[in-house]
């Protein structure tokens, strides 16, 4: 359901503002259906923020977001979830204590879970439910590689599948839009390498539309196809990774170039 | 998987077990004896719903004598004969006046009262997290207690409600404490329960992934309250008088334990601990009349629960269900058997 000018998520001119600090201010990007978008910035340079602000973590002091031709500003983040979108943190957010298969199965009750009613008196719908979120949320741990994990206590599991988890649990809410924020913060660069390649995958076989906040530029670059660079909670920049490279603002601001030509 | 298609006859063979054991209860014990029976499966029903709010959800309220309070009060209305209700409650609404319910309904009524009551003060107060929602839901007690002696066209004010028919027996504490079990358990071990554990375990990542985080919440605690209610009403009609300090912080705090101790979510390990603290709380009183130490079984008590707080911060039981067949089964075979107990 793309909206008038075709794209997915559009971000017009969004400014938050934590008291007297402006994190982001006239932001504007779009992601068309079915792109794999990079967000960019140096650090504490509100990409976080955005993506708080899309999701309906923070509500923006001012701008619009729309979603599927839908104004979503200031939605709570349930109702985001609902319309499609669905995200990963940046500091790891599981059921710590619960099992993995738990973790992804919660992803899975918004849209097939049944009522109180149904659930307590033992009716044939909330066991059928109960069957298909069991399967759906194996399913999700296979796309990851993670289904002979399924029981095991997530807190217990490494750092890489616990990301893969939130992964799969992301992907059980069957999301139009999924938004990682720095999925490969703290990974190896072959579990980086790995985890970009999982990315394509999904985005590919899924025709999904992802937005990822990253910091790795070597896997930003190779596999996004649009870019949107921020600095200090402005528009630095957008186009695809080429057109970014070789964008001289963002060079300066972010990418870096050597000293004498900068004095030059 | 397998435990959910075998629990329905599961259940029914450890209740027709239990009713076994309630018949030989009634045909041996004496009614003190059996009073005290009643008081371990009403603080089975309060331990077990406090669980819904405080051990699944993760909201810290110390709110159920507030609940019991207002199904006690509504459930002996109710169910007092009109004439009695005419001496002894002259300023009643004439609505309430004629009324005279039999137990079942009037026990009802009190738990949806109370559920009503908890949904409509939930939705400002579970805004709160922590500290302040169980500082916000003591304040709930103490604002119950105060309109308890305030309307006293209701209620009878600080006098309270004496002379109540003791109606109840352990078969109907009994039955709903089968009821508060079934209920909870179905509850844990299904789609709507898991998001409650989603909830307590992360809020904002449940709600990134569409749980309704505000609604659950209310619903969570209604149903404790509803369960409390009941409890309330079962209640008053076993030790025959209501009034307004008869639920008071100090049963908000032994119920806490109960949950704490038990394993925060664990149904078995509260149900356990309900029983046992009743048990000891009233066993121990004799010795420390004879040693003319009063207050030491409390001390004990609370000293048992820093200990099990050191030692096993989870509470007894964590969040699991402990299964005596799969312990067995685990035993025969170490090897072969999953390791999907935290236990």
């Amino acid at each position: 359901m793309p909206s008038d000018n075709g794209a997915l998520l559009s971000v017009r001119q969004l400014n938050k503002s934590f008291g007297g600090i402006k994190a982001l201010s006239g932001v504007d990007f779009e992601i068309p259906q079915g792109v794999l978008a990079g967000l960019i910035g140096p650090n504490g340079s509100g990409k976080t923020t955005a993506f708080n602000l899309v999701t309906g973590v923070l509500k923006p002091t001012s701008g619009q977001i729309v979603f599927r031709a839908v104004d979503v500003t200031g939605n709570a983040p349930e109702r985001n979830a609902e319309l499609g979108m669905a995200r990963t943190f940046q500091n790891i957010r599981l059921f710590r204590d619960l099992p993995v298969i738990d973790n992804v199965m919660v992803g899975l009750h918004m849209r097939n879970g049944p009522g109180f009613w149904s659930t307590v008196l033992g009716l044939p719908r909330a066991s059928i439910a109960e069957r298909n979120i069991r399967k759906e949320a194996l399913e999700a741990l296979e796309v990851l590689g993670l289904a002979d994990k399924a029981h095991q206590i997530v807190a217990n599991l490494p750092y890489g599948d616990q990301r893969k988890v939130e992964f799969a649990r992301a992907l059980a809410t069957k999301p139009q839009l999924l938004l990682l924020d720095e999925p490969t913060a703290g990974m190896n660069p072959q579990e980086t390498a790995d985890l970009g390649k999982t990315i394509s995958k999904l985005h590919k076989d899924l025709s999904l539309t992802v937005l990822l906040v990253e910091h790795d530029m070597k896997m930003v670059m190779g596999i996004c196809e649009e870019l949107t660079v921020i600095n200090q909670g402005k528009m630095l920049a957008s186009g695809t990774p080429q057109e970014i490279q070789n964008n001289s603002a963002v060079i300066d601001a972010y990418l870096g170039r050597r000293r004498e030509k900068h004095d030059a | 998987m397998s435990d959910r298609d075998t629990f329905l006859p599961k259940f029914a063979a450890l209740a027709l077990i239990g009713a076994g054991l309630v018949f030989w209860a009634r045909s041996v014990l004496d009614p003190y004896a059996l009073s005290i029976v009643m008081f371990v499966g009403i603080n089975v029903i309060l331990a077990v719903s406090l669980n819904i709010s405080n051990g699944f959800t993760g909201l810290f309220s110390l709110g159920h004598p507030a609940f019991m309070t207002i199904g006690g009060y509504m459930t002996a209305i109710l169910v007092m004969p009109a004439a009695r209700k005419g001496l002894m409650l002259p300023d009643l609404p004439a609505f309430l006046a004629g009324q005279e319910w039999s137990f079942l309904p009037a026990l009802l009524a009190g738990g949806s009262l109370s559920a009503l009551v908890a949904v409509i003060v939930g939705f400002p107060v579970l805004r709160l997290r922590g500290h302040y929602l169980a500082v916000a839901t003591l304040g709930l007690i103490f604002i119950v207690q105060s309109l308890a002696v305030n309307l006293d066209g209701v209620t009878r004010g600080a006098l309270g409600l004496s002379g109540l028919p003791s109606l109840t027996t352990t078969w109907w504490v009994y039955g709903f404490v089968l009821l508060t079990l079934f209920v909870c358990w179905r509850l844990k071990h299904s789609s709507l329960g898991r998001t409650m554990l989603a909830i307590r375990e992360n809020e904002l990542a449940a709600a990134c992934l569409g749980v309704r985080v505000a609604r659950t919440r209310v619903f969570a605690f209604a149903l404790g309250a509803f369960f409390a209610g009941i409890a309330g009403g079962l209640w008053v009609h076993v030790v025959t008088l209501i009034s307004p300090d008869s639920f008071s912080f100090g049963l908000a705090f032994q119920l806490v334990v109960m949950v704490v101790v038990g394993g925060t979510g664990s149904i078995t390990g509260a149900s356990i601990v309900a029983a046992v603290l009743t048990l000891a709380t009233e066993f121990l009183k004799p010795v420390e009349e004879s040693l003319n130490l009063y207050g030491a079984s409390q001390i004990a008590i609370a000293v048992g629960v820093i200990l099990i707080l050191i030692y096993r911060p989870a509470g007894l039981f964590g969040t699991a269900e402990p299964q005596p067949l799969n312990l067995i089964k685990r035993l025969g075979s170490r090897h072969t058997s999953p390791a999907n107990s935290p236990e």
